[in-house]
């Protein structure tokens, strides 16, 4: 990108499948789908990190997820605040294309083709209000899974329409 | 030389300099659009039934219902948002998740 060059293969992520012909010089690495646990995630995580020594720009987690999965486990509890997070990735969610910048503000567009898994043992009435459900629900299209066969709407009864971390 | 050839040269030399370091080596840079074209192409469409989910759960006890939710969820090309109850292993049942995605691949 703009004569920068981009490292999204990590080895810790990527799960090498098979050997490929080193003569042919791939500039693919065949891997298994990435699975991610963004755990501990924090702001920087989700940004280009530019590396002096190499000259080159690291891809940020959710790039290295792409056509893979991303979990936020324990979702409320990262270093990164729930209501931070789902304003960074609302639109990617949404229309499915992150906006990174290089280091000297140059934007740009890559695709985000992860499948984002929220996941939380936290109680509805533990959780902080962060979004409306409304407009969370629509531009994530999320799609609610709870343990107890609940649905979403038993989740955020019609009289508390925020959506809670 | 020109301006815009010395930049170009630069850049060239950026690249060169990049590529030929050891963070990676053996491994040309490709264009971003091509990038584009490979993440479209193999957008994930897991075709997540009850049976692999049995079997990617098989080393937990599960209910009927979880999967029932489950499946569909993980056939959405959406985000899932996973309520887990306080006393379950939350880790075992992302892993099952994974695992189930990850067989149809």
């Amino acid at each position: 990108m703009d004569g920068q060059v981009i490292s999204v293969y990590d080895p810790i992520v990527h799960k090498k499948v098979g050997e490929d012909d080193r003569d042919s010089d791939p500039p693919w690495v065949l891997c298994q789908r990435p699975c991610i646990r963004g755990g501990e995630l924090a702001a920087a995580l989700l940004e280009l990190h530019y590396d002096d020594a190499s000259g080159i720009d690291s891809a940020p987690l959710q790039m290295k997820a792409n056509n893979g999965i991303f979990i936020i486990d324990d979702f409320g509890r990262q270093q990164m605040p729930p209501r931070e997070l789902l304003n960074r990735w609302i639109v990617p969610l949404d229309r499915r294309v992150d906006y990174l910048s290089l280091r000297y503000g140059l934007k740009f567009e890559i695709p985000f083709e992860v499948l984002v898994v929220f996941a939380t043992n936290t109680r509805h009435e533990d959780r902080e209000p962060v979004a409306s459900e409304e407009d969370l629900a629509r531009a994530a299209q999320l799609y609610f899974a709870t343990e107890e066969g609940r649905s979403a709407r038993d989740l955020f009864p019609p009289g508390r329409p925020e959506f809670h971390f | 030389m020109t301006t815009a050839s010395a930049s170009r040269g630069a850049v060239g030399q950026r690249r060169r300099s990049a590529c030929g370091s050891a963070s990676i080596p053996g491994r040309r840079p490709v264009s971003l659009r091509s990038y584009w074209e490979a993440v479209k192409a193999q957008a994930a469409k897991p075709e997540v039934n009850r049976q692999v989910l049995q079997v990617a759960f098989s080393d937990m006890v599960t209910s009927e219902s979880l999967l029932d939710q489950l499946g569909p969820a993980l056939i959405e090309p959406s985000s899932i948002f996973l309520y887990v109850r306080p006393e379950t292993t939350r880790p075992a049942l992302l892993s099952g998740c994974c695992e189930s995605i990850r067989m149809q691949f």
